[in-house]
């Protein structure tokens, strides 16, 4: 904490969100939604802040990154696990596939409305964010097993409910 | 179509089609920064408030050290008596083993016996 009180704490930290809180946004947007994400932003910020001067500089930052970043994430669902999940993901524009594809946007985040928080962290890291199964693990604190066990039901899940929609794959 | 090229197509139509998150409002950083040092410098007096309590605890604790746990661990306070009393039996059986050898012995009661030993006969 100490170390971050000074200026080189500070421009480090400044590097880190520069780099790497689009990073953060987006996996906490996919397992919490929009409504709170500028409270959980600054939550895994400061978590960061906190654990920055101990980090090892030849250590893994993304990996650590998405760690609390997903561990915030899984806090705050379990946490609020009554609130409503319909309205945690307002539309907004976006997606490489852009306005045409937006009735398959809208059936993806049906998709992942319907998912538990753990598989739509699973499903973020693998599938959004192309983690392997083993970075997806160390990111998580889980063993490769329970990820891959995860994944593959949330796939089935997101499979069916895609046919069921309509959507070929 | 085998199961990896339908798990490659669905990974696909979800990453090409992911929700997007909102932009950052505008400041996030200064925000987040300042958020940080607030929570640290009201962390830090938590230290403190918790100081006096451990110098006390410690206190007390040494305390009873010293005064239940001294127990085969002379102190110096007690090396000294130890000393003292060392000394002053040392001294006293030493004066009373030299007084008692420069006393001479009593008569012998036995008047013969002494006879025999001054050789009157």
């Amino acid at each position: 904490m100490t170390q971050n009180n000074n200026g080189g704490g500070q421009d480090r930290f400044r590097a880190v969100y520069e780099r790497h809180a689009p990073l953060v946004r987006a996996v906490l947007y996919n397992i919490c939604g929009g409504e709170h994400l500028d409270d959980l932003v600054q939550e895994t910020f400061i978590k960061i802040w906190k654990g920055l001067p101990g980090f090892k500089e030849n250590a893994n930052i993304k990996t650590w990154i998405y760690r609390i970043a997903t561990n915030t994430a899984l806090d705050w669902c379990r946490k609020n696990a009554s609130a409503k999940m319909e309205h945690w993901l307002p539309d907004v524009p976006g997606g490489e596939g852009g306005e045409a594809n937006a009735i398959h946007r809208d059936i993806v985040k049906k998709c992942l409305l319907r998912l538990s928080p753990e598989q739509r962290a699973v499903v973020t890291l693998c599938v959004f964010e192309e983690l392997t199964v083993k970075e997806a693990a160390t990111a998580l604190g889980l063993p490769e097993g329970t990820v891959k066990s995860r994944l593959h039901y949330a796939r089935a899940e997101m499979g069916k409910f895609f046919q069921v929609n309509g959507v070929t794959v | 179509m085998n199961r990896k090229h339908h798990e490659y197509d669905l990974d696909q139509l979800m990453r090409l089609n992911r929700p997007a998150a909102p932009p950052p409002p505008t400041g996030e950083y200064g925000r987040i920064l300042a958020a940080a040092q607030e929570e640290a410098a009201a962390s830090a007096p938590k230290a403190f408030r918790y100081l006096p309590w451990a110098l006390a605890a410690t206190f007390v604790i040494a305390l009873a050290a010293a005064l239940f746990m001294d127990d085969g661990r002379p102190t110096a306070a007690s090396r000294a008596r130890d000393d003292r009393m060392e000394a002053f039996l040392s001294d006293t059986l030493g004066e009373v083993i030299t007084e008692r050898a420069e006393q001479p012995l009593a008569e012998p009661l036995n008047i013969y016996d002494a006879y025999l030993e001054r050789g009157d006969k």
